[in-house]
């Protein structure tokens, strides 16, 4: 019950203490989406076929055709934000941890040590966000073996059905996403790459609830904007109009890079709360 | 300041590969398909609330799918090699599909001129991609068929046969549909009451046939070349040829594992030929074991029908109306096949004496099967009972009911090839009514509206009759030297000129 409390707690200070200095990280990567999604909107130009054909392309060939290019701009997106969020971010993550943590080790957020600690922490972060992956893709092959086929078999087809496969599907891979959470957080602080991996792990374990907690309370807005996109895409293509689905995915990429600062610094300040808790 | 010079680069990179004409073909492809789109999209919501729409609605749905060729002009784009002709190949598809929408569109909106040269216009931008070419090639038929162009639209048919060798198929269930333009040819002459050119077309069909047998076929191709051979044979009455057709056929599947569904086909076609040489008996058992041992096939309903006939011909009345009600029973029915059984049923129900339930079928077949001999035949049937029973007065009502039937299949489908004989029977009733200045009316109505088509000449040649019977031998006159003017080549042009040369030598010459 007391970790609930820290998590809360942690939830009310990150929400209060928003620095745009500890943001401008993850702002960096919503960029180079924003971007993407950008020049894959206008691939009736060169340049955007330029820009964004050849990702499209690794989806499959019908994703450089209209209206197609809108159906398949969802998996290309999340392979460019997986990317993104393994090379970059495997950087910039800790970058924005080790300026939420400068004050409280008494070193200056801009200075040349902070950005020395987040590259320490690269390698580590990488390796942690490669296994989260790896969970995520085994996830999504189970779901489609087994939860999927029963929901399918037990209730009739219709919105009910995928909304619930859907459901469960992000909440077991938040799950997945919670127990990775400590592993740059560790890494930033210093420890060694088998400590900061494995103890990383092992905390996540060890505060699952809070932390899972502490993540859908922020992840939430961003999912129901997600929602309509992995649940009907074809619907929207078809029926409405298949740019919106690019309007969408903007508002999903501009709403995660704030989900994604807010659960990191929550996620940290929970970290440090367990580490030296006060009477 | 790395991260700016990182982006400086990336825009570099983009701008360098966008000026690559491969890059800027794909874009070209993606705007021809997101107008195309744009267009269909267009179309639902034209056609929102309106089950038909009129012909201003249907010309600007037209003009939404004409954009595509107004904004991409061949070669639509620049360089060489063989992804960028790939490119190309691509867009020129995308805008002629669409050009082809709009021509079948304004076939719809009673323009089959602006249809005719969509069509035309795709057949330039086709080049070497076939599927266009066939594509645009029916297109061009269809609206020469609106224009009554009817020899142009054969000679285009025509054309298709030489230039698109058939493609051998994986299965049975696939053709190719080239193979089905000889019987497109037959049909549309057909429907033009043209019986001297269907006697030709068949004879061109068997010949193409032939053809395609002498270039040693795969045997599946082979093997659906050979069925079509032997059905045309037997429609030419050529039952003998037919038979050896039949027989090189059953060979054929015996050897070949793929082939062994053709047996419901070669059993009806053995069947059909014993009917051909008159062996009534043996024809009538062929048929009715193929509806025992394959009733699901397709060839069941046929042998239905071909039995029926049969039966009818033996004088086993009850055998052919069983055989008939089990041919309608049957769920989609092909409607040549319903539309024949339904009429022959109501003759035979006729014969027995049962008029009212002949009459209830005779005024189904209309709104039943529009597109049929039958359904043209069955509106006249009725007039003809009531003249051979000798009630005039009903005979009278039944052929005014008939023109007012006419008139509301015309109104269903305006450019049906259809329609001329619609028209023709219109005539044909007021005629009999005696009702001479609408008979006339409908002659001219007929000049105009279906022009080139032969039964025109008919309708001219009746005029003629007509106008000089009461006594308008100046309107007479007109309509047959109409006749030499516009169908010199028509097998009344000779009586004609006799006609009006024994008039000119009567009139006193000043």
């Amino acid at each position: 019950m007391g970790d609930f409390r820290s998590a809360r707690a942690g939830i009310a200070e990150a929400w209060r203490d928003f620095r745009w200095l500890e943001y401008r990280p993850f702002l960096w990567m919503m960029l180079a989406e924003l971007l993407f999604l950008f020049l894959a909107s206008n691939l009736t130009t060169p340049w955007g076929m330029a820009g964004a054909g050849w990702i499209l392309r690794t989806v499959g060939e019908p994703a450089v055709h209209y209206p197609a290019s809108f159906l398949y701009l969802v998996s290309a997106f999340a392979r460019v934000e997986s990317v993104l969020f393994a090379l970059a971010g495997s950087f910039l993550i800790p970058l924005s941890l080790a300026r939420i943590q400068a004050p409280m080790i008494g070193i200056p957020p801009k200075g040349p040590e902070t950005v020395r600690r987040a590259w320490r922490a690269y390698p580590v972060t990488l390796a942690g966000y490669i296994l989260n992956v790896a969970l995520l893709i085994a996830w999504e092959y189970l779901l489609g073996v087994g939860p999927r086929r029963w929901i399918a078999a037990s209730l009739p087809a219709g919105l009910n059905g995928e909304l619930l496969i859907w459901g469960l599907g992000m909440l077991v891979a938040f799950a997945i996403a919670a127990v990775f959470l400590y592993v740059p957080i560790r890494a930033v602080e210093g420890s060694k790459f088998g400590d900061a991996l494995w103890g990383g792990i092992r905390e996540g374990l060890g505060a699952f609830g809070p932390t899972l907690f502490l993540v859908l309370v922020f992840a939430w807005p961003a999912m129901l904007l997600l929602a309509p996109l992995q649940i009907a895409p074809r619907l929207i293509v078809s029926r409405v109009r298949p740019e919106l689905t690019a309007i969408l995915l903007s508002l999903v990429a501009v709403a995660n890079s704030f989900v994604n600062y807010f659960i990191f610094a929550a996620a940290s300040r929970l970290h440090w709360l367990m580490r030296d808790p006060k009477p | 300041m790395i991260a700016p010079r990182r982006f400086a680069i990336a825009f570099a990179c983009i701008a360098l590969l966008s000026g690559c004409s491969q890059l800027e073909g794909m874009a070209t492809r993606y705007r021809a398909e997101r107008m195309v789109w744009d267009a269909q999209r267009r179309e639902t919501q034209l056609r929102i609330g309106k089950q038909a729409p009129d012909s201003m609605t249907l010309l600007r749905i037209r003009a939404e799918y004409q954009k595509p060729r107004q904004t991409f002009r061949p070669p639509f784009i620049e360089g060489q090699g063989w992804r960028v002709e790939k490119l190309r190949r691509d867009i020129a598809r995308q805008v002629g599909k669409s050009e082809l929408t709009a021509s079948r569109i304004a076939l719809l909106a009673r323009r089959p001129d602006l249809a005719l040269e969509s069509a035309r216009w795709v057949t330039t931008i086709a080049d070497a991609d076939t599927g266009l070419q066939r594509e645009s090639d029916l297109a061009t038929v269809m609206a020469l068929r609106a224009l009554h162009r009817y020899d142009e639209a054969v000679g285009i048919m025509r054309g298709m046969l030489d230039r698109y060798p058939p493609l051998a198929p994986r299965s049975l269930d696939q053709e190719d549909a080239i193979l089905g333009v000889p019987d497109g040819i037959i049909e549309l002459r057909a429907d033009m009451g043209d019986s001297e050119k269907v006697a030709e077309e068949r004879a061109y069909a068997a010949a193409y046939y032939r053809k395609i047998l002498a270039q040693h076929p795969p045997p599946l191709l082979e093997a659906q070349v050979r069925s079509r051979l032997s059905r045309t044979l037997l429609e030419m009455g050529d039952a003998n040829a037919a038979f050896e057709e039949v027989g090189t056929l059953r060979k054929l599947a015996q050897r070949t594992p793929a082939l062994r569904s053709l047996e419901p086909e070669l059993l009806f076609t053995e069947a059909r030929i014993r009917g051909t040489q008159k062996d009534y008996k043996v024809a009538l058992a062929m048929y009715d074991n193929l509806v025992r041992t394959h009733p699901a096939s397709s060839f069941a309903a046929r042998s239905l029908l071909d039995g029926a006939i049969i039966a009818e011909r033996m004088g086993d009345t009850a055998g052919a109306v069983a055989r008939y009600r089990a041919l309608l029973a049957r769920p989609n029915i092909d409607p040549g096949i319903g539309a024949v059984a339904s009429y022959r049923l109501a003759m035979v129900k006729d014969q027995m004496g049962n008029w009212d339930e002949a009459k209830q079928i005779l005024e189904s077949i209309p709104t039943k099967y529009p597109k049929s001999r039958a359904g043209v035949e069955a509106p006249f049937a009725i007039a003809e009972h009531y003249d051979r029973s000798r009630q005039p007065d009903a005979a009278k009502a039944a052929l005014l009911k008939a023109v007012d039937t006419y008139r509301s299949m015309i109104g269903f489908d305006t450019v049906s090839s259809y329609a001329a004989v619609y028209r023709w029977n219109i005539l044909r009733a007021y005629t009999a009514l005696q009702r001479w200045q609408d008979a006339l009316a409908t002659v001219d109505l007929m000049a105009e509206k279906d022009r080139g088509a032969p039964i025109v000449v008919e309708a001219l040649f009746e005029g003629a009759r007509i106008a000089r019977a009461t006594g308008d031998k100046a309107r007479s006159n007109l309509y047959l030297q109409r006749i030499l003017f516009e169908y010199p080549s028509s097998p009344r042009a000779a009586v004609v000129r006799k006609v009006l040369e024994a008039d000119a030598r009567k009139t006193p010459k000043p």
